[in-house]
């Protein structure tokens, strides 16, 4: 058997890939497919009930909460994720055409920086910087532009896109710098030298070519910003509390961990059919590239 | 003919580095012109400084008698085929070679892309991704994109050099038709010296920035007007020589040759009396076998090297008075044997085939 493995290229392909892919079907496929058995049954009180219903999904579609934490967690997330992109590009574009070759990396390590603390930690700088009493509003009362604290800013749905847009940042930077970087330079030339100025010459070349290196972006931003709760939790207040939220307080305060799955796959169904479709528009921007 | 572009004093300076030193250069309309040279020796940056990528340290670039200065690549009359061609992977070949008519709403786009291509043999190729070509096709696409702007300048950065030897000798031919049909001046940037000479009106061979001569085909290679020049292009014998006499016509002893006469025409540099160098090109030189007869002057020698070429023999042969043996190219015509080393034989010479340099 051993000998049969080690002997071909597929067989000493299928050794290597072998640990990963059983570490990958113990820790995502097992509980996986955990959360979904989980969503078809019941809780009744302490024991589980293990008949095959649909009532989970029931509640979940009749419930106007649920659709309305669901909905505004796909806002946040859409908001977070043109937030980043938008803001990252102009950095990527940045270190990639204007940055001299040999201080890149440096610049890419520099970025890198907000990483070196805890998520946990920026968080709650966040908190400090947008507090009641934080550096912005007493930034601003000093100054004089303002004569009461700004209160938009903490505990609701704008202080999470804040916080996330800032802890997602890098991870947006550095697919369009790579994008960017990709770029053959005399291309840019060349639509100069057919007419076109440098401004066009970003519409009609730069940002196509870029365009593989945006939907990475998105979908690296939205994907995981949908089932962020830390920081919902800590910057949302009341009103800013999301999906993510609501399946933790169902599966450790409310103990209904059936409807906390099923609300987790409704949730996770969401995210694959809209980053289908980014991928789907990543292919058709990938179509010609050699 | 009119003047279409013209350098004067033009200095380009990368930090310490002077790529281009005192260049003054007039390129007349409809002419094919060549920029030939080794690496390094500035004739991209010239060809990128007339295209408007790069600004020059000091001196004019005028085109049409407009000066360039501060005017940028976009609205110069000039149009390039780069050296990677640059064809644009995100759009179809149509629309590769409609890009530079945004501007220009007054044209037909449909008919002046079907035009292009069919100028550049691509007919049909217009719905094409650009990654599907080869390299061939993909140069065709650079010049229909760059020829449909009827530009007054087409300025070719080596366009041939990435290509196969057989898809260049075609490509050649089909360049200097094209330049003819349009009646565009075309630049062309080269290293290779016998791209240069097929295809240009006049070149100019630079070396360091300067330009080391400024000729036609032909002059260019009869008379390279130095030493540089001489190497450079095609293949030479270099003789020492002792100058006796410079009037009309000069005397001069030729090591191995013995005494020679020739013109002043053939002294392209300005030459004293005293040492100097003959050059005599491999192809007037002629080995006479047994039984041929010829009125030329005869030198005895010894085969040193054979080379053969099919077409050709590359005879080394080593003569009494010479260093280095001389290069003799012979045609290998029917009945004409090909030597072996160490034949003795006689070689043939003309005295105005040589070219005295300093």
């Amino acid at each position: 058997m051993w000998r049969r493995l080690t002997a071909t290229e597929g067989g000493r392909g299928l050794l290597m890939v072998s640990p990963p892919f059983f570490y990958a079907l113990l820790l995502m496929a097992v509980p996986l497919g955990a959360i979904v058995l989980f969503s078809f049954w019941t809780q009744d009180f302490m024991a589980l009930d293990t008949t095959f219903t649909l009532d989970n999904y029931r509640e979940v579609s009749e419930k106007p909460i649920y659709r309305a934490l669901l909905e505004r967690s796909l806002y946040v997330s859409a908001c977070v994720t043109a937030v980043t992109v938008i803001l990252a590009f102009p950095v990527a574009y940045f270190v990639s055409f204007h940055v001299r070759p040999e201080r890149k990396s440096l610049w890419l390590f520099l970025i890198t920086i907000p990483f070196w603390t805890s998520y946990l930690i920026r968080v709650f700088l966040w908190k400090v910087i947008l507090g009641y009493n934080g550096v912005i509003n007493t930034g601003l009362i000093n100054v004089g532009l303002i004569d009461e604290p700004l209160t938009f800013i903490l505990y609701n749905v704008n202080a999470v896109i804040i916080t996330l847009a800032h802890a997602f940042a890098p991870f947006a930077i550095l697919p369009i710098f790579v994008a960017l970087e990709k770029i053959d330079r005399s291309l840019l030339e060349a639509s100069q030298d057919l007419g076109e100025s440098k401004v066009m010459t970003f519409f009609r070349v730069t940002l196509p070519l870029a365009m593989p290196g945006v939907v990475a972006a998105v979908l690296i931003v939205f994907i995981p910003t949908i089932g962020d709760y830390v920081t919902p939790e800590l910057m949302g207040g009341a009103g800013g509390k999301l999906i993510a939220n609501m399946i933790q307080t169902q599966f450790l305060a409310l103990n209904n961990a059936p409807l906390g799955a099923a609300l987790a796959v409704v949730a996770m169904v969401c995210v694959t059919v809209i980053a289908l479709v980014f991928v789907l528009l990543n292919r058709r921007w990938l179509k010609g590239r050699s | 003919m009119t003047a279409l572009i013209t350098l004067e004093g033009v200095n380009k300076h990368y930090g310490d580095y002077h790529a281009l030193r005192d260049i003054d250069l007039t390129i007349n309309e409809g002419e094919f012109f060549s920029l030939l040279g080794p690496s390094g020796c500035g004739k991209t940056t010239l060809l990128r400084t007339i295209a408007g990528f790069e600004s020059v340290s000091s001196g004019l670039v005028a085109i049409l008698g407009q000066d360039m200065a501060g005017i940028p690549a976009n609205l110069r009359p000039t149009n390039m085929v780069f050296q990677s061609y640059a064809i644009f992977p995100h759009l179809s070949v149509a629309e590769n070679v409609a890009f530079g008519l945004r501007k220009r709403p007054d044209v037909n786009k449909k008919t002046a892309v079907a035009d292009a291509l069919a100028m550049v043999g691509l007919v049909g190729y217009g719905d094409r991704a650009a990654h599907a070509l080869s390299g061939g096709q993909r140069q065709r696409v650079a010049l229909a994109r760059a020829l449909i702007l009827k530009p007054k300048v087409l300025l070719l950065d080596e366009p041939l050099s990435a290509l196969d030897k057989k898809m260049r000798e075609q490509m050649q031919v089909e360049l200097i038709k094209l330049q003819r049909q349009v009646g565009i001046t075309f630049i062309l940037v080269t290293h290779d010296q016998e791209e240069a000479l097929v295809m240009s009106d006049r070149i100019a061979v630079m070396f360091e920035g300067r330009i080391g001569q400024l000729a036609d085909a032909e002059t260019l290679y009869r008379r390279p007007r130095n030493r540089q020049v001489a190497e450079f292009i095609g293949k030479m014998n270099f003789l020492q020589a002792d100058v006796a006499s410079v009037s009309e016509r000069i005397d001069l002893h030729v090591a191995g040759l013995g005494a020679v006469s020739i013109d002043i025409e053939q002294a392209p540099e300005r030459v004293d009396t005293g040492a100097a160098v003959v050059g005599i090109r491999p192809e007037t030189l002629s080995i006479i076998f047994d039984g041929e007869m010829t009125t030329q002057k005869l030198v005895d020698g010894v085969v040193d090297e054979v080379v053969y070429y099919g077409d050709m023999t590359y005879y080394d042969v080593r003569i009494a008075g010479i260093d280095k043996p001389l290069n003799i190219a012979m045609k290998n015509v029917i009945g004409r044997p090909v030597l072996e080393v160490g034949a003795a034989t006689r070689v043939a010479w003309d005295a105005r085939a040589l070219v005295l340099l300093k």
